[in-house]
């Protein structure tokens, strides 16, 4: 069987990244093909399609291509998740400095953040792991795939970079953005 | 003077930023006596506060004002005469540091805008009957999940609302009696030492109303000697024969 047609029924049937390491599974006979170029070749194919494979959450997707929205939302129910500008910051802040304590991020913030980081975690777009040793254990947070995919990220190297943030004079950047790597 | 709605600031910090952006401050070199002020003034002006929000902008106002005393005072200043330890430091710090993860904020709305009108695949693959290793079964349930389902179920958990009372049933017929059985052979009683015999309230109520009775049939009398006397119980030999 063609590998770039099983790939193929691969990425439609899934919801989430597709791996290079998922390739293992499926081909067991030890030669696994390059994820790499058969995504490459599809996307030549799919040239004159409404989908594409989206490199995100390390890992491949198949996605419906921009243009397309103004039909899809019609026909699909309910808005897509727009996160508030509070969101925004509490997971800007735990994407660099993750695993982080809610303490950290509201210090950094100057307000509670109860709220947010329990909506961030019904929407799956962070989650909790483990717990710190300062005194009371507190939960620690990062980041998780679905924060990957509702960015359209393929991994947290493709955050922002401190040259791309504007207004930024501070050697704390530097820091915040080693960390973030 | 236009006015500023505090709900529209993700916090104070926020609102210090905005000031700082609006008057083209040197975020190195607030004039903290001025931005005091103005802070505690758009406090001020916002008569209700929203008591949710309203300890962290007070918080602030406190460390402001806090910090504009500590700037009256003489500072260290090391050989050239530049001061040292400028108070001012920890808050440039926070707000230097709020600044960039705003900024980083902002710049993640852009690609939430950008990355709005993609559509993924979605997860409508029943796998209910597959039979899954556990660590991949597992592997989309978080550590909330769990405890988010565990308090569901133990907020469903059929709870045992009824419960049963036993209704104590002391006649005053028997009562009656009880009080006749503590009579002496002198036929005197006295009234605190029956009480005590008495084991709850209803019994308390039940054996007064019988003493009641008593009295009125005239088959006891009874008598206190002094003000807050003991109470004397006296049987009534005459009316009962």
């Amino acid at each position: 069987m063609n590998n770039e047609l099983i790939i193929e029924s691969l990425l439609f049937v899934l919801s989430n990244p597709l791996k290079q390491s998922d390739l293992k599974k499926i081909f067991d006979n030890g030669d696994t093909p390059s994820l790499e170029n058969i995504v490459e070749n599809l996307n030549k194919k799919y040239a004159n399609h409404a989908f594409e494979i989206k490199n995100v959450g390390g890992g491949y997707m198949l996605v419906t291509k921009k243009e397309f929205e103004p039909f899809i939302a019609k026909i699909l129910p309910g808005k897509k998740l727009m996160l508030s500008n509070a969101s925004l910051e509490v997971l800007a802040i735990i994407a660099y400095k993750q695993p982080i304590n809610r303490i950290d991020i509201e210090s950094i913030r100057g307000v509670d953040c109860k709220g947010v980081i329990k909506n961030l975690l019904t929407k799956k777009l962070i989650k909790i792991r483990g717990r710190d040793n300062s005194p009371g254990k507190a939960l620690l947070y990062c980041t998780t795939e679905e924060y990957l995919k509702h960015f359209g990220l393929n991994d947290l190297s493709d955050m922002p970079k401190h040259n791309e943030i504007s207004e930024i004079v501070n050697s704390d950047e530097d820091k915040i953005n080693s960390e973030a790597i | 003077m236009f006015t500023i709605k505090l709900e529209n600031f993700e916090g104070p910090l926020d609102l210090l930023l905005y000031f700082i952006k609006r008057d083209k401050i040197d975020i190195y070199d607030i004039p903290i006596s001025k931005i005091t002020k103005e802070y505690i003034d758009t406090i001020n002006r916002a008569k209700q506060l929203n008591v949710g929000i309203a300890g962290e902008f007070i918080l602030m106002a406190s460390m402001l004002t806090r910090l504009k005393t500590r700037m009256l005072l003489p500072r260290k200043e090391d050989e050239e005469g530049f001061e040292i330890d400028d108070p001012r430091n920890s808050l440039v710090d926070q707000l230097v540091q709020y600044k960039t993860f705003k900024n980083i904020a902002k710049k993640l709305r852009t690609i939430q805008n950008d990355n709005k009108d993609i559509f993924y695949r979605p997860n409508d693959i029943n796998i209910s009957d597959i039979e899954y290793s556990p660590e991949e079964f597992l592997r989309e349930v978080s550590l909330f999940d769990i405890s988010k389902i565990f308090k569901e179920a133990l907020s469903n958990a059929p709870t045992d609302d009824t419960f049963y009372i036993e209704r104590q049933a002391i006649s005053i017929v028997e009562q009656r009696q009880f009080i006749i059985s503590n009579f002496n052979r002198k036929g005197i009683l006295l009234l605190n030492k029956l009480v005590k015999k008495l084991n709850n309230k209803l019994e308390i109520i039940v054996t007064f109303l019988a003493l009641l009775e008593m009295i009125k049939t005239g088959e006891i009398i009874c008598k206190q000697k002094d003000i807050f006397g003991q109470i004397e119980i006296k049987l009534n030999i005459t009316a009962k024969a």
